[in-house]
């Protein structure tokens, strides 16, 4: 499945998008108000408890999110520990933590879907301009269909260029990939053409 | 209208592939990833408009929540990171790269798309990179600059890569490479 989502049903799905997502811009918004490394520190504390709430696995995956951004953390830590700023260096770190983390949790109890609905309703204005709003949902729907056999061409090449030079490939299967994917445009477009009734 | 439809979705996904390709380490330490060679090929080799639009797609997807960029993220959650500039970035970054190598038509494609991917998806990219980075992180402009330039070899060696990918396939099906068209 290629959405982010919890590994469980929570009560948090059944929040509508558009309250967690108001939510949301509200709390980021004001946690860039507090100054207090304390007060960051026990938001922190409360959103990852809240997470347990739902279940160790729940919260074992939403700690997994945060992974990517430890070489931010520990860039943030050098810097502050060479500057001898260590409290600031502190909240900094507290903050981009408590955002990222509040982010996900509205990412990951949140039906893609829903998060598209309230899209559309943003672009909505976009339908007095000459944006094809069709145009852009074939898109989605290509490329979500595409993205996984894009991705398992990769690896074929991958396993290919492997079985054959003994090496492990960078960027030289990348050419042949693109190629793929020219050829793939040709037929999909040939296919579109024939039987959709796209609007040009 | 449908060519085009294609071609931008099937760039927003080799995008989101090469983000999944296994990461090379610098000599610095520093580790590297296929997919902004991905934001600089679809300028390079779809166009400024096209390119541009690929990205946006990309970038659209990942905010609803698919896990596509490098290291499996997505969701809301990556525009409040401190790479949330570069992110933001990746659109015009591809547009410039595009229009600059569309522009030099006069010139061997391997520089024009050498010139495009150095000024796009680099000097333009690392504009709004640092003020994203300087928010995020409360630092100064310069601050953020000094920390951004870790990615610099990198990003030099992707943009090396990027001109070599679409000179050679110029050579192989110049029809392919949509800027030069």
């Amino acid at each position: 499945m290629l959405a982010l989502r919890y590994p469980q049903q929570t009560w948090l799905e059944k929040i509508p998008a558009s309250l967690k997502m108001a939510l949301l811009a509200i709390a980021t918004s004001g946690i860039f108000f507090i100054d207090s490394t304390k007060i960051m520190f026990l938001l922190f504390v409360a959103t990852i408890s809240f997470q347990f709430l739902f279940g160790w696995q729940i919260l074992k995956f939403s700690l997994g999110l945060l992974k990517p951004l430890l070489p931010f953390v520990a860039i943030i830590a050098f810097w502050h520990l060479f500057t001898g700023d260590l409290t600031q260096g502190l909240l900094i770190i507290l903050r981009l933590l408590l955002i990222f983390n509040l982010a996900n949790i509205v990412t990951c109890s949140t039906n893609m879907g829903e998060i598209s609905e309230i899209i559309e309703k943003i672009l909505s204005p976009l339908r007095f301009t000459k944006i094809n709003i069709q145009a852009v949902s074939l898109c989605v729907i290509i490329f979500i269909r595409f993205t996984p056999i894009v991705l398992e061409r990769h690896k074929i090449l991958h396993l290919a260029y492997k079985c054959r030079s003994g090496k492990r490939p960078s960027w030289q299967i990348i050419l042949p990939l693109i190629l793929t994917v020219m050829d793939d445009a040709d037929h999909v477009a040939q296919s579109l053409r024939s039987r959709s009734n796209l609007k040009v | 209208m449908e060519k085009k439809i294609v071609l931008v979705s099937l760039f927003a996904a080799l995008i989101a592939v090469l983000g999944l390709a296994p990461k090379v380490m610098l000599a610095s330490g520093v580790p590297i990833t296929a997919q902004s060679m991905g934001i600089m090929l679809c300028g390079t080799v779809l166009g400024a408009q096209r390119g541009a639009l690929a990205v946006l797609l990309f970038i659209t997807l990942t905010a609803l929540g698919l896990p596509l960029l490098s290291g499996g993220r997505g969701g809301l959650g990556v525009f409040a990171s401190p790479s949330v500039g570069f992110i933001v970035g990746f659109p015009l970054a591809a547009f410039v790269a595009g229009w600059i190598t569309s522009k030099l038509r006069l010139i061997n494609v391997f520089y024009s798309s050498l010139l495009g991917a150095l000024v796009g998806g680099i000097l333009i990219l690392y504009i709004p990179g640092i003020v994203g980075m300087s928010i995020m992180l409360d630092k100064s402009i310069s601050e953020a600059a000094l920390i951004a330039l870790i990615y610099l070899p990198g990003d030099c060696i992707k943009a090396f890569l990027c001109a070599i990918l679409t000179h050679t396939l110029f050579k192989l099906r110049p029809e392919n490479v949509l800027s030069r068209i």
